[in-house]
């Protein structure tokens, strides 16, 4: 296998020798064929063309030999190339068509994968997601109805909720993806901060804690420190309708840093 | 040339060519001829295959190529058996003759 792939190599690299090799290999052949022919008495010119006849042509043969040296679909590569190169070089009109319709097509399907594999292929970013239940309620619900959930759940371990939120942010009022989530969310999950760190029922944070995305921090705040609690970042700039402070930054992550520009705490839960 | 020529089978013509190198390397006219003589004129390797079958036979690594000085100071490239062509004859060779007891076998019954 390996020695099959290296003489391969071998051949279309050395070309040029190899085929000197093959042509005077054959040349030897058919000299040696002629000479013997000519000694049983047929003339030279004769002797020769018989030669090359018994070897079923020079050319013939060669081809058959680059054959079995397993450079057909090499050589057939190579012209299908040039002939395409040569053919696009003479309608450059089409070719730029052809060119910019295979890189929008390649743009797009790479874009829309990339969507896909962020948004529902990639499992959660959390460990043992098997072990995790989502339970969806279609009405609006609050902190008290999921306090009400938390005291009758008692097949699970830990319950813990969030909701989408539109918080906005600075003078502008620039509108957000934020969800609120109770105190024991993070730690339900799982999910670690990047920076500082995210709040949770055992440290006791303050109902009005807030953990931002990664990608939040990073255009809002050029990964300025936001500390623990303090953050400085966020008291210099505060998201306007909560007021709260930024504890940490949590995890890159895709579904985080897409869905939720800011997680914020409701008191109570 | 006589009138009656065997034509080889599919697939023997390998193993002779890695037969006729089990003594010495030789170069393709070489080996053409002496395939000849040996078989006594009965079976003539059509010299356009001979060829593709060398390199072929090269490419699977069971014999290696060379190029030397021939008796009359003429370059010619001569083939070798490698190890992996050995053992690779032998074992054809014993399948071979294993094949042509049994079919020999077979018709001397019939």
């Amino acid at each position: 296998m390996l020695n099959d792939l290296l003489y391969r190599l071998r051949s279309i690299l050395r070309r040029r020798m190899v085929e000197d090799d093959l042509d005077a290999e054959l040349r030897f052949h058919m000299e040696q064929q002629a000479a013997k022919l000519a000694a049983t008495g047929l003339p030279v010119a004769e002797a020769a063309r018989e030669a090359r006849l018994r070897l079923g042509g020079f050319e013939q043969a060669k081809e058959n030999c680059r054959d079995a040296r397993g450079l057909r679909w090499w050589d057939e590569a190579v012209q299908n190339l040039r002939y395409a190169s040569r053919t696009l070089l003479h309608s450059p009109g089409f070719a730029a068509v052809a060119i910019l319709t295979m890189t929008l097509g390649i743009g797009v399907n790479t874009a829309l994968f990339t969507i896909i594999d962020a948004v529902l292929l990639r499992p959660i970013p959390i460990t043992h997601p098997e072990n995790y239940y989502a339970v969806r309620e279609d009405r609006i619900w609050t902190m008290a109805d999921l306090r009400i959930m938390q005291q009758h759940a008692h097949t699970v371990r830990e319950l813990a909720g969030s909701r989408i939120i539109v918080p906005t942010f600075g003078e502008t009022g620039e509108m957000l993806h934020g969800s609120q989530v109770s105190a024991n969310y993070f730690e339900t999950l799982g999910i670690h901060a990047l920076v500082g760190r995210v709040f949770s029922v055992r440290a006791g944070d303050p109902a009005d804690s807030a953990v931002l995305s990664d990608y939040f921090w990073n255009r809002h705040f050029h990964r300025d420190s936001v500390g623990d609690g303090q953050g400085a970042g966020a008291q210099r700039t505060p998201l306007h309708d909560y007021r709260r402070s930024a504890a940490g930054v949590h995890r890159h992550c895709a579904h985080y840093r897409k869905f939720l520009d800011a997680s914020s705490r409701r008191p109570g839960c | 040339m006589p009138d009656e020529k065997l034509e080889l089978p599919q697939g023997t013509l390998d193993l002779l060519l890695l037969k006729t190198l089990t003594l010495e390397p030789l170069h393709g006219w070489a080996i053409s001829e002496r395939l000849q003589q040996i078989s006594r004129e009965a079976f003539q390797v059509q010299q356009g295959s001979l060829y593709p079958a060398l390199h072929r036979l090269e490419r699977k690594g069971l014999i290696k190529a060379e190029w030397h000085v021939t008796e009359n100071n003429r370059k010619a490239k001569y083939y070798e058996l490698t190890r992996t062509g050995r053992k690779h004859l032998k074992d054809e060779e014993a399948a071979w003759r294993k094949l042509s007891a049994a079919v020999a076998c077979v018709l001397d019954i019939a």
